[in-house]
């Protein structure tokens, strides 16, 4: 930094100068990224939108062999109520058989095989399948149907049938107790 | 300060694009008079408050919903849900006082100074006219924040501006999109308020370069024209520092202790069919709601807020002296003081009630307002006694 | 400009004489947060809460205000189940089959509309409190002031059918009943707070209502205000350095 005119300043000096310019500095650029995190800290999603993404779901009134459809984060979550004889129809099915093999209990959650918990976003291109009302045809193999192309989900949300070539995603979810689940 | 840039090549950006050089030329080496003070700073100052509104207007816009129910709520909800979201807002609320704070002492500074002088005519109406748009930009901003007195303010501005002559009824039902305040009116002054807004920031550019291009203004108000009574910009730095420094302090302390200093009480009612016990501006535009009100009916206040802009845009043709600043027109010098007292006394007794002798002071304060810039301004410059003026700067300050 | 800034400064001290004259018939209190580094006292925010559930709740409504904000206030989080499940066990206004209340509610309106408040009040809406303390100067002072205003009308006022006399109210007569019955509330110790009490945290439960975020503001406020004498310190210092050069 130095130019001709500081060249009678002796050393010590200037080392001084130098110093106060970085504190400067530094405290300037420590105020503008406080500046910066705040305002970036503002453009997450506020309380409400926050209220939408971790909630609480009583499975109690879900009858076996039907299902729910509510929304997380934007996105339609089936929880589905398996009958004994569904479960047992899906674990039959052998792994060769499937598009995108996963075993059943890596589906469900050990000790709640029973109860069923998928995105309902048909992984082909985005669209809700049917099947979670009464009225619903579910398909060929007593899941979904992705009534855009015709792919077809198992009771526990494998795709049997293209053009689809990946599951039902699974939400983040666990049991807090045998009928109340946390989703997110 | 730092002039080793200016010996060593330019690197490869530099010399694509020569930023540091401009900033060099027009902003840290531009030659000023030696003797600027700390009010010369403001005009830095104004440009910092523009920044903070233009950045947490923009995080605002992002929350805001222009309907009549929409706006309050959604803006409330910004500040109790989102990180900071009281912030931001505090910032946009407070920064307008902020602004106006230093846009009304600069106003002053060229009152007193005559920088409006020495061929800085357009320069000064200029400046007038900057200041118009902030107010109606202002205005807009305190009217889009829904409530029953932003509606009611928005009825009064409707009706002002249907008092202009031939194209008045038209230019209101513009304004209001319909004929009262309805359903159509909310969108259109958030557009308002968002366009202005950004306009008022080129209308600030072309200001600066308007002032840059004729003589500098300064305390002595005369024409500089030794170089040796001038310095590069870099000298005030200390200056503009603190001045940023103690706005900033200000600011600060307006946030944290007194966030609703400058709003008129009982802002935000719950019930919008109820009005505050004493209607009123924010305290930017309460010296106007004072010459509205004291023109009797609404055309008549009309046009004395626009003839008391006009008025100071004519300064530069009313003052009739042979120098500028107040520093050697001592008589001259003390009517500005009393101008600025006049406006404050105006100020405060168009935030009150009509009743008692509040509309007698409203009254007397307008009326001097006219007479100071009619008849006193030419009469005193023409006629009291000047000091004699140095030729060159009196008393270096950097 | 000093000469200026000087009368500026008595023209303003001048309107605010004018000013003091007109509050007499206020109650000035004492409030934890109204002094310029306090904060609210949590013990009054959970009785002002406590007052308000059990006196304002069936008429007034909170807006703005969330089931799950009052953590604020040092409810824990079974606390705000506890607050829920007893809402949810209560008749509501609520139409049948909507969904229970849960923390990420607002807090319930007592009437579906203002046409159902105005039938049953002949006309008379009671306002929602979220930001009843901000519309009005002081406002927790005049929220205290109103509660304990209630006297017996002099004889040279003609009262309105259903209205009852209060010094605090503008217009001198209010709709609204005496609302603070006492006994109303239980504390966690057993003791029923007096009535001058009850005014007192309500009045402090709703000022929290109308400016949640103050504690916040005061905290990162002050910590603004250090930053910028530091940065003025160094800042002073280092243009100072460079100037001697």
């Amino acid at each position: 930094m130095a130019g001709s005119g500081d060249m009678a300043v002796e050393h010590g000096g200037e080392d001084r100068r130098d110093f106060l310019k970085i504190l400067f500095g530094a405290t300037a650029a420590v105020g503008g990224a406080a500046i910066v995190w705040s305002f970036g800290s503002a453009l997450e999603p506020g309380e409400s939108a926050k209220d939408g993404a971790v909630f609480d779901v009583d499975l109690s009134p879900i009858e076996a062999n039907s299902g729910i459809s509510l929304r997380w984060r934007g996105k339609p979550v089936f929880i589905r109520h398996l009958t004994a004889g569904q479960v047992s129809a899906v674990e039959a099915t052998p792994m060769k058989d499937l598009i995108d093999p996963v075993a059943v209990k890596d589906r469900l959650k050990p000790g709640h095989s029973q109860y069923a918990v998928v995105v309902g976003v048909c992984p082909h291109r985005g669209c809700v399948p049917v099947g979670n009302k009464p009225t619903d045809p579910r398909g060929p193999y007593d899941g979904w149907l992705c009534p855009c192309h015709g792919a077809a989900f198992d009771a526990v949300g494998r795709v049997r049938r293209g053009p689809a070539q990946q599951n039902l995603d699974i939400p983040p979810y666990r049991f807090i107790s045998d009928t109340l689940i946390r989703l997110g | 300060m730092d002039n080793s840039r200016s010996d060593t090549t330019p690197g490869w950006f530099e010399a694509r694009l020569p930023l540091c050089a401009a900033w060099h030329r027009h902003w840290s080496e531009h030659p000023v008079p030696a003797n600027l003070t700390f009010v010369w700073s403001f005009g830095v100052l104004v440009a910092v408050a523009l920044g903070v509104l233009a950045v947490s207007g923009i995080w605002l816009g992002f929350a805001y919903v222009p309907t009549t129910h929409g706006a309050a709520a959604s803006i409330e909800q910004y500040t109790r849900e989102v990180n900071f979201g009281w912030l931001i807002h505090d910032l946009h609320l407070d920064g307008t006082t902020m602004l106006f704070g230093v846009v009304y002492i600069e106003l002053f500074r060229g009152l007193y100074y005559g920088s409006y002088r020495n061929g800085r005519d357009l320069v000064w109406i200029i400046e007038v006219f900057r200041f118009f748009v902030f107010l109606a930009v202002g205005f807009c901003g305190f009217a889009m924040t829904g409530g029953a007195l932003a509606q009611a303010s928005l009825t009064v501005m409707a009706a002002h501006i249907a008092a202009i002559p031939i194209f008045g009824d038209g230019l209101s039902q513009w304004f209001l999109a319909g004929f009262v305040v309805g359903p159509a009116t909310a969108p259109r002054i958030a557009m308002l308020h968002e366009a202005i807004g950004v306009l008022v920031i080129l209308i600030a550019l072309l200001g600066y370069a308007a002032s840059r291009a004729a003589k500098p203004a300064n305390p002595d108000g005369i024409a500089v024209t030794d170089a040796g009574d001038m310095v590069p910009q870099s000298a005030y730095a200390g200056k503009v520092f603190s001045a940023f420094i103690i706005f900033a302090f200000i600011f600060a302390l307006i946030i944290t202790f007194a966030p609703d200093l400058g709003q008129p009480a009982g802002m935000s009612l719950t019930d919008p069919l109820s009005i505050p016990v004493r209607p009123a501006p924010p305290w930017y535009l309460l010296g106007f709601h004072g010459l509205a009100r004291a023109g009797m009916s609404v055309g008549g206040g009309t046009l004395l807020t626009v003839a008391a802009l006009i008025l100071l845009g004519a300064l530069p043709w009313l003052d009739q002296g042979k120098v500028a600043s107040g520093r050697y027109r001592p008589v001259y010098a003390g009517f500005v003081i009393l101008l600025a007292i006049d406006w404050i006394v105006l100020s405060v007794a168009a935030a009150e009630p009509a009743v008692g002798a509040w509309p007698v002071v409203i009254d007397i304060t307008t009326i001097w307002l006219f007479v100071h810039f009619i008849i006193i301004t030419p009469l005193v410059t023409m006629l009291a006694p000047e000091h004699a003026v140095p030729a060159r700067i009196a008393r270096r300050i950097a | 400009m000093r000469r200026l800034i000087f009368a500026a400064v008595a023209a303003l001290a001048l309107s605010g004489l004018a000013r003091s004259a007109s509050a007499q018939t206020r109650l000035p209190q004492e409030f934890s947060f109204q002094s310029p580094l306090g904060t609210y006292d949590k013990t009054d925010l959970q009785v002002g809460f406590a007052v308000y559930q059990a006196n304002c709740a069936s008429c007034h409504g909170l807006g703005l205000v969330h089931y799950r904000d009052l953590r604020h206030l040092g409810l824990a989080p079974q606390d705000i189940a506890a607050v829920l499940a007893k809402l949810n066990a209560e008749k509501s206004a609520d139409p049948p089959g909507k969904a229970p209340l849960m923390a990420r509610d607002t807090f319930r309106a007592p009437f579906p509309d203002d046409a159902a408040a105005a039938a049953k009040f002949h006309g008379a809406i009671p306002p929602d409190l979220s930001l009843i303390e901000r519309g009005h100067k002081n406002g927790a002072d005049y929220i205290y002031s109103l509660l304990m205003g209630y006297r017996a009308a002099p004889p040279d006022v003609t009262m309105l059918p259903g209205h009852y006399y209060n010094v605090a109210f503008p217009g001198l007569q209010t709709a609204m009943p005496p609302a603070l019955k006492p006994g109303s509330v239980t504390l966690a110790d057993g003791k029923k707070p007096s009535v001058q009490q009850m005014a007192h945290d309500v009045a402090a439960f709703l000022a929290w209502t109308a400016n949640p975020t103050l504690d916040e503001r005061k905290a990162v406020g002050l910590r603004i205000i250090l930053f910028l004498i530091v940065l003025g310190i160094f800042g002073g210092l280092a243009l100072r350095s460079g100037r001697r050069v």
